[in-house]
């Protein structure tokens, strides 16, 4: 904005002299300013300038101003901008006001129709609408205009507490009436809808001082809340581990998700957040990682590079290495949990955690523009990488300008609180560490260690609530505030809840039902709605029919009715309004009771609080009266209270409180009549034999000894210091501040946990909980002695359930079903266990009965096969293998066109995996399997189907992880048909697939190669007609190459069939292939260089020796690869061809 | 936000209501002495009626003792309709049951109290019924077995959900069968009888002025001898004292829970507790739906079933999961698992320590309290285990901390106990019963913190002075006490809802004992209020003057700054705006800025070096002065 303005005062000298205007008023004729005008219309310099037709034309602002109409402070000049440049607002004490069409139609059109990219709201000092708004004496509409203001005043009041004058007053009031404009500006739906669509809009509150002409900006923040964190992926954050066992980066993510998932439970749409990482492995370090496809990504990301040095976010990523911003700021959702918590990338270089806070900071710039958001940086970091630190200055600049906290969390730092020491601290980290608390001690931020900062963060945290007034009476009345006010008592006060319980949230319901439905699982809701039914009972006696004779009744039948005893009355038969008392909101007190006969057990409900009118003098000294006066007295009120028009009226009881300087009374409701129940229970003292006389000693009466201990246990269990504080000193144990409700942390808790591990069992109680639950293991080991001296006294015995009486309770309850269901499900699974042994021995005799199984039968091979391979006497496994092996191809593929029954082939090759698997037999699998798939990949051939069971299901081939005979990866055993899996399997599918998106990221990379030369510069060596001839010929012989290769290939040959197992039937060897051994690599060099020499481009020639480079790179890796593919498929037909040879 | 949680309140005590009303019906059956002296007025308590009541009849114990009844109905009613409650009356002159014996009148069997029922009775109490014309009395002896005998008919063939029968006796004969011995000896074997099916037997005895009731002559024996004082109520002819004895031992005891309470660690010293909740916040009930098409208006049913938005599938219980949003999505969770998530500590009380009684803050209130007493069910010497933590807190002023789950699906509480001492009236009755009374505690999300504007500006002294004035004349002496205040919404609607019910017309005005006596509060301190408030204003004054010049209103002084302001700054600018040497044009003009000069200071600068001004334009005045400049200062 600063710049705008400089700039703007140089061009605008036209504006009329400030003095000038002046002039005019002097002689108090409207005259002068007519000649004034026209003088000034006429001057020869405007007139030359064609000023007139121009600005008449249109009008641009950027600015809207709403400013006040004071004299005094015209926009124009104290903001030296000029004619066109503000579309201005104006009315006294610079108002905005909701639904005021003159305000809102103005904003309305500045920023719909004008576009202007600020709101500025100008106060100014001397106000003369802030200063007479308590003016009671103010004509009837400037007193309603100015009203707002005490409004204002009131939602500020403590703000004014330590005002002492005038002057001082009046000030802080102009600056709070600006924050309230821009915070009603920033609420109407015409600022809201320009920002949903992104239009660039700031809103900015600024004071004019009236004394020294100086313009403020008060910097205004508004409630929301945008938070970056940075987290340190380095090496050594994920390679060392901690003493606690878990490496800094788990610390880290878990300090971050604890605060994410908080910000996610809590829904709220104003707490944004970004996650950044640092130390993350850029492009060129991934390629080792990769092999081919990734060496060709380089390739384009270099062109991409080249080819867009205007992009911003281009040249921000050569300028920070080894940075990932991971989400850019977003209100927070589940996937970013999941990515944090899975998918974070765990870098193998380490990163410049100060590069990080810059994008950091810069991304909060771009996104908060030039509203004033709460900011916040976290950075997490064990300060192990080099930090350049070369502009630490401009950015700490920024970071205080902009109002960012700073919070920097390092793992094994330093705590000079507690003066922890972190040992054997290499030299960097000592370095670093010194430098990030200078850092965040310039930027007005924290530096934390990671142990105290999860500490911190694990405390439950009690979130704020707003305040809401829950009285409508306004007054507390005593006497007859009507008819005699001043022989009365009538107090304006407002009613905020004391004490509220904190329900959980309530779960929705989620049908099941919907899983097996049929339809788009985007649209999918899986809601449960309610459907009432109603019925009455077809029966004329009054008794309760069964469930059979009830009959369904339409809605549309039914009227509202109440019941008195046994008579209905519907509600149509009278006017409904007579059921319920009239009454309007009131407080009154009825009388006052000593507070000694007070009994606490009549208080049944929450305790509200009762204040006086905020900013009301009068009612403040009298409700303080009130509070003395009770509290001196030791006497509560009684009341009668109705909170809004047509409440049923409460008796409750005021409680005074005082406790310097606060001062209120407390409210909680009482029990009617009607709502409390006087029962009558046995003395627990005294008891009377028949004739009245007291008992001295019976089971029921503790002895003395039984009282004397029990006191004594009693005081044993003091609370009050059987905690200890921070140093050491007792404190109270359970205090009601330090007690929390376990379930809303843990149900927040599961839910993100469950959201990020679907299938693991709920999270358990946080043990910090425990504590509430037990007795304090010191006072335990205290009164170790008492207690068991007192359970020797009282000797309680428990009573052994009776079990006939229980079965009596249980059918008596009608809730017996559950209970019955158990005794019957216990029976059951007697039962159950019962078969499974009879079943168990038949089994076993069965087997004792047939041991000769040497032949697998194609009836039942799984059985047979089973018992070869278990057979102990003799080894039938490998002749067990074979015979399986015949028995499933048999089963695929039945001679003579008979039905496949590949339900019980798969389940032999099952069995047949398995025993492979423990009996050595993995080679002969594995091979087994790569017949089946080549076979498979014959055309019409029979066995696809199986092959797409064998696909979907988890069989793989055996990896020398299974077993260790097996020379197969694991890496290889699951890739052998990963992306043929993608591809829904079929491999020539996949290899389409992949061939399509090559191929338009082969044009995608030429376009970028191209833009790449038209944007680097040309070199005047290159530009002659020899270095053109040269780049044709390298072009054509280049082109033809790649085409011929294309053509030799195919398109599963050219586009990496074979990782699909697309083989050709030979290798080829025809043209190219026998003049070059990678044509297409070659080929494409070839164009690239060509290119490049066309364009006379150097920066062309470096590229392609860049790409010549990477083809070679994966060259290294592709070879082999192909090579190996080959042998062993002519291996396995050599094989195959044997083995029907024999 | 405090609604909604009212809201939630009220359904699970609802909830609680209707389990209890189900499966604990009560069935009472009144049994009322109807001999002569019953009729008589009883003058010499008059006094101690006190003179706001309704009930201005004279004070006849046979009539107070139908009311009772008859307000026993109306209370089943209202609260606990699946109730059967049954009036019989004895030494009646005609007769009417069932085994056609002499002398005893059932005017209504045990059965769901109706709104005829009491008509009847109200009628029969207020004299509106002729009672001697239509039962009359009778001082005959009969055999009082024949009363139980009928009784027994009645309540023996009730449901088992009648989890108590009862027959309260209201009679002022201590001695009804003073001479015949076989008769007495014939009812006490009856009563015995009763007892072996569970039917209790209470007494309500009313002492006459002339004759004190002796309760040992006879009904000591009748009365079942657990709990000699549990059920019998002796009082005086008073009839407002009566109904409220039957009122309160209307409602049978019912347990909410029953517990473990684990005093020591591990099990040591666990004990057994019953729970109950003696006063729970009510309102008005919400309506039925009746099916108007039928003959008779019948009630209808309504039933919820969970239907699958995506296949319009009936949802069973079994197909429903539950979940919370999370980031935009739904996780799910089984309702098992719901249930899981809530199971934090174990069911029962379980001690954590002691504090004194001052720690229990008022604002520490969220609930009603549960009342607790020892329960002998499943712990042996859970009575004098209970009863000596119950007199040893009393006499130390402790209460006990305690973590308590009471359902298995309820949220576990931190709460505090408080022993309660047994409190008699002057004739021995209860008031309040002895035990602990249990209070949830707020864990620390419930609480909200006092807003910060609770910094009041504290009165002065004298202003609290008047208060206290005030607040001493206003103090009601016996304290606070649930039966002085009748909800008047509940009245409201249930005295309508009799009225349509009955058929009657309504009443015109209500009486709405919660609404002030702002007459007595004026009489006795009108007075100080006038004082009061008149300080305040001038306490109010003073203190915004002392606070100098922060008023809202402008002061005098603050206008006179702001006029001296003003004035300065016109004066400010009158030099400036009336430059008598005139701006300093040249330097204008040498800064190349002369088009910023006024046209007064170049028209006063040129008149003064001799040129013409009249009629000119800025521009052509911009254009001489220029030329004028130019001359003198060629270069």
């Amino acid at each position: 904005m600063a710049g705008l303005f400089n700039r703007n005062f140089l061009k605008n000298r036209l504006v009329v002299d400030f003095f000038r205007s002046l002039t005019t008023l002097r002689n108090n004729s409207l005259k002068n300013v007519i000649d004034s005008n026209k003088e000034w219309a006429n001057s020869s310099e405007l007139r030359k300038k064609n000023f007139f037709p121009k600005l008449a034309a249109t009008q641009k602002p950027k600015i809207f101003w709403v400013g006040c109409a004071d004299s005094r402070v015209p926009p124009e000049m104290i903001s030296q901008l000029g004619f066109g440049q503000l579309f201005v607002h104006r009315n006294i004490a610079n108002q905005f006001r909701r639904n005021d069409n003159s305000c809102e139609s103005a904003l309305e059109y500045a920023v719909h129709y004008l576009k202007v990219e600020h709101v500025i709201i100008c106060g100014h000092t001397r106000c003369g609408g802030i200063e007479h708004a308590f003016n009671a004496s103010l004509l009837p509409h400037l007193k309603d205009w100015v009203k707002p203001i005490q409004d204002v005043y009131r939602m500020h009041e403590d703000k004014f507490k330590s005002v002492s004058r005038k002057q001082e007053f009046d000030r802080i009031l102009v600056e709070l009436n600006v924050r309230e404009q821009v915070r009603k500006v920033i609420e109407t739906d015409t600022v809201k809808a320009a920002w949903a669509v992104n239009q660039p809009l700031a809103i900015h509150g600024w004071v004019y001082h009236l004394e020294s002409g100086i313009l403020e900006d008060l910097k205004i923040t508004i409630d929301e809340t945008t938070t970056v964190f940075i987290i340190d992926v380095g090496p050594t954050m994920w390679q060392k581990v901690e003493d606690t066992g878990a490496s800094a980066l788990d610390l880290a993510l878990k300090a971050v998700l604890i605060m994410l998932e908080s910000k996610i439970f809590s829904g709220r749409k104003t707490d944004m957040t970004s996650v950044v990482a640092v130390g993350t492995d850029d492009l060129e370090t991934r390629i080792l990682a990769y092999p081919r496809l990734l060496c060709i990504l380089l390739m384009y990301s270099q062109f991409l590079i080249l080819s867009d040095t205007d992009n911003d976010f281009a040249g921000d990523d050569i300028k920070y290495e080894h940075i990932t911003v991971i989400s850019g700021i977003e209100q927070p959702m589940l996937s970013l949990l999941q990515t944090v918590s899975n998918e974070l990338p765990r870098g193998s270089v380490p990163g410049d955690c100060y590069s990080a806070i810059e994008v950091a900071k810069d991304l909060i710039t771009k996104h908060c523009k030039h509203l004033k958001y709460i900011k916040k940086i976290y950075l997490f970091t064990d300060g192990e990488s080099e930090i350049d630190t070369r502009e630490s200055d401009a950015l700490v600049h920024e970071i205080r300008r902009d109002g960012i906290e700073m919070k920097i969390v390092g793992v094994g730092f330093d705590d000079p609180d507690t003066g922890f020491k972190e040992q054997n601290k290499s030299k960097t980290k000592a370095a670093n560490e010194t430098f990030l608390r200078r850092f965040a001690e310039d930027c007005g931020g924290d530096v934390f260690t990671m142990n105290y900062f999860l500490n911190q963060l694990e405390l439950p945290q009690v979130k704020a609530i707003r305040y809401v007034n829950l009285y409508k009476g306004k007054t507390l009345v005593m006497g007859d505030a009507e008819n005699y006010p001043d022989s009365s008592l009538s107090i304006p006060i407002e009613v905020y809840s004391r004490t509220a319980i904190a329900r959980p949230k309530t779960a929705g319901k989620w049908s099941v039902l919907s899983e097996a439905a049929s339809i788009d699982p985007e649209i999918k809701t899986h809601g449960v709605h309610v459907s009432r039914t109603y019925t009455i009972s077809s029966k004329k006696e009054k008794k309760q029919a069964d469930e059979d004779n009830r009959i369904e009744v339409p809605v549309e039948d039914l009227e509202k009715a109440y019941t008195f005893g046994r008579t209905i009355v519907p509600l149509i038969s009278y006017d409904q309004e007579l059921l319920h008392l009239a009454t309007t909101a009131s407080m009154d007190i009825l009388g006052f009771i000593k507070a000694e006969d007070f009994r606490r057990e009549y208080v049944l409900s929450t305790v509200l609080v009762i204040l006086p009118q905020k900013n009301d003098l009068d009612a403040s000294l009298r409700i303080s009266a009130l509070i003395q006066g009770l509290y001196i007295k030791n006497a509560y009120g009684l009341v009668r209270y109705v909170s809004k028009a047509n409440a049923d009226p409460r008796v409750g009881i005021i409680v005074p409180y005082i406790k310097p300087p606060r001062e209120c009374l407390y409210f909680a409701k009482l029990p009617f009549k009607e709502e409390y129940r006087t029962c009558i229970f046995p003395s627990l003292s005294n008891i009377k034999d028949k004739t009245g006389k007291i008992i001295e000693q019976h089971k029921k009466l503790p002895t003395k000894e039984m009282l004397d201990k029990m006191g004594e246990y009693i005081a044993g269990m003091d609370l009050m210091e059987a905690a200890v504080d921070e140093e050491g000193n007792p404190k109270e144990h359970l205090k009601v501040k330090e007690t929390f409700n376990p379930v809303l942390y843990r149900i927040a808790k599961a839910t993100s946990h469950r959201a990020l591990h679907p299938n693991e069992p709920l999270v358990p109680f946080n043990e910090r909980f425990l504590y509430q639950t037990k007795i304090l293991p010191s006072l335990e080991e205290k009164n170790r002695k008492i207690v068991g001296e007192l359970s020797e006294l009282l000797q309680i015995k428990k009573v052994p359930p009776k079990a006939k009486r229980r079965r009596v309770e249980i059918s008596r309850k009608g809730v017996g079903e559950i209970d019955v269901e158990d005794i019957l499900g216990s029976k059951d699974e007697d039962e159950d266990l019962d078969n499974v042994v009879t079943k168990k021995s038949a089994s076993s005799w069965s087997f004792d009965e047939d041991v000769d199984v040497r032949e697998i039968g194609v009836v039942d091979p799984v059985s047979d096969f089973k018992k070869m391979t278990e057979y102990r006497k003799e080894d039938l496994v490998t002749t067990a293998v074979e015979q399986m092996c015949g028995i499933i191809k048999k089963l695929i593929m039945p001679p003579d066109d008979g039905k496949a029954d590949n339900e019980k082939a798969f389940q032999c090759l099952e069995a047949l995996r398995e025993v492979a698997k423990t009996q050595n037999e993995s080679q002969s699998f594995n091979e087994f399997l790569r017949e089946l798939y080549n076979e498979s990949l014959k055309e019409q051939s029979k066995i696809k189907d199986f092959w797409e069971m064998i696909i979907s299901s988890e069989i793989t081939l055996i990896s020398s992880d299974e077993a260790p005979d097996s020379n197969i990866s694991k890496y290889e055993a699951d890739q052998t048909k990963f992306i043929t899996r993608l591809a829904g399997g079929d491999p020539f599918l996949g290899c389409y697939a992949l061939a399509v998106t090559i191929f338009s990221l082969g044009i995608f990379r030429d376009y970028l190669y191209k833009k790449a030369l038209e944007n680097q510069p040309q070199h005047p060596g290159l530009q002659n007609d020899y270095v053109r001839g040269a780049a044709i010929v390298l072009f054509l012989a280049g082109n033809v190459f790649v085409l011929s290769s294309m053509y030799a290939l195919g398109v599963t040959g050219t586009y990496l069939g074979d990782y699909f197992g697309i083989l050709m039937n030979e290798r080829v060897t025809s043209f190219p292939f026998n003049v070059l051994e990678n044509p297409m690599y070659y080929g494409s060099t070839m164009v690239f260089a060509a290119t490049a020499l066309w364009f006379a481009c150097p920066a062309g020639l470096v590229l392609t020796a860049w790409a010549f480079f990477c083809y070679i790179v994966a060259l290294r890796f592709e070879g082999p690869f192909t090579t190996m593919i080959y042998e062993r498929r002519d291996a396995a037909s050599a094989k195959a061809e044997k083995e029907k040879e024999n | 936000m405090d609604n909604e949680f009212e809201e939630e309140e009220f359904e699970e005590t609802q909830d609680l209501n209707i389990k209890i009303n189900s499966t604990n019906r009560d069935a009472v059956f009144f049994a009322i002495d109807c001999s002569e002296s019953m009729l008589k007025p009883d003058s010499s308590d008059i006094d101690n009626v006190e003179s706001d009541r309704e009930n201005k009849d004279p004070n006849i114990p046979l009539r107070s003792a139908i009311r009772a009844a008859s307000e026993v109905c109306l209370r089943k009613i209202i609260d606990r309709t699946q109730d059967y409650v049954g009036v019989l009356f004895y030494n009646t002159k005609e007769h009417k049951n069932k085994s056609d014996a002499a002398h005893i009148y059932v005017l209504h069997d045990v059965d769901f109290p109706d709104v005829n029922r009491i008509r009847e009775l109200s009628e029969l109490a207020s004299g509106e019924i002729n009672f001697d014309e239509r039962i009359g009395s009778s001082n005959e002896e009969f055999p009082l077995a024949n009363v139980f005998m009928a009784c027994r008919e009645s309540l023996a063939q009730l449901s088992p959900s009648f989890k108590t029968k009862r027959i309260f006796f209201i009679t002022d004969q201590d001695q009804p069968h003073k001479k015949n011995r076989y008769l007495r000896s014939a009812a006490i074997t009856r009563t015995h009888d009763l007892a072996e099916i569970g039917i209790e037997v209470n007494l309500f005895s009313i002492n006459r002025p002339d004759k004190q009731f002796n309760f040992n002559a006879f009904w000591s024996e009748i009365v079942s001898d657990e709990d000699l004082k549990k059920n019998h109520v002796n009082t005086s002819g008073d009839i407002e004292v009566l109904v409220q004895h039957v009122m309160t031992k209307e409602a049978p005891r019912r347990s909410i829970f029953s517990l473990p309470f684990r005093l020591g660690p591990d099990d040591t010293l666990t004990f057994g507790v019953k729970g109950y909740v003696l006063c729970i916040e009510k309102k008005k009930p919400t309506h039925q739906w009746a099916y108007m098409k039928s003959e008779a208006i019948k009630l209808a049913k309504s039933k919820s079933t969970y239907i699958c938005a995506d296949t319009a599938q009936r949802l069973l219980s079994a197909d429903i999961k539950y979940y919370y949003e999370f980031g935009g999505e739904k996780i799910v969770f089984t309702n098992d698992e719901i249930n899981e998530l809530k199971k934090f500590g174990e069911m029962g009380i379980t001690l954590l320590g002691f504090k004194p009684y001052n720690r229990f803050k008022f604002h520490y209130h969220i609930e009603h309290p549960y009342f607790i007493y020892p329960d002998e069910e499943k712990y042996e010497g859970s009575t004098r285990t209970f009863a000596a933590l119950h007199q040893k807190m009393l006499e130390l002023e402790k209460i006990a901390i305690c973590q308590v789950r009471l359902r298995k699906t309820s949220v576990s509480r931190i709460s505090a106990l408080v022993a309660q001492k047994e409190e008699l009236d002057e004739y021995g009755a209860q008031i309040h019963p002895p035990g602990i009374q249990m209070y949830f505690l707020p864990y620390a999300e419930d609480l909200r913190p006092l807003p910060e504007w609770s910094e009041l500006t504290s009165a002065p002294s004298d202003l609290a002075q008047i208060m206290e004035e005030v607040i001493t004349p206003l103090t009601i002496k016996s304290g606070f006490s649930p039966d002085k205040f009748k909800s008047p919404a509940l009245k409201r609607f249930y005295d309508v809802l009799q009225c349509i019910a009955l058929d009657k017309e309504l009443p015109e005005t209500y009486t709405d004992s919660t609404v002030p006596k702002v007459n007595a509060i004026r009489k006795r301190v009108g007075k100080k209020f006038l004082e009061f408030n008149k300080r305040v204003i001038l306490d109010a004054e003073e203190i915004k003057a002392n606070r100098q010049d922060i008023v809202h209103e402008p002061k005098p002084t603050k206008a006179r700054a702001q006029r001296k302001a003003t004035t300065d700054t016109a004066a400010k600018s009158k030099t400036k705006a009336a430059p008598e040497d005139g701006v300093d044009v040249e330097a204008l003009w040498k800064d190349g800025r002369a088009e910023k000069a006024k046209v007064a200071d170049i028209k006063a600068y040129l008149t003064k070096i001799g040129r013409t001004v009249t009629g000119k334009r800025k521009a052509e005045l911009l254009e001489e002065l220029d030329s004028v400049m130019k001359e003198k200062y060629p270069d």
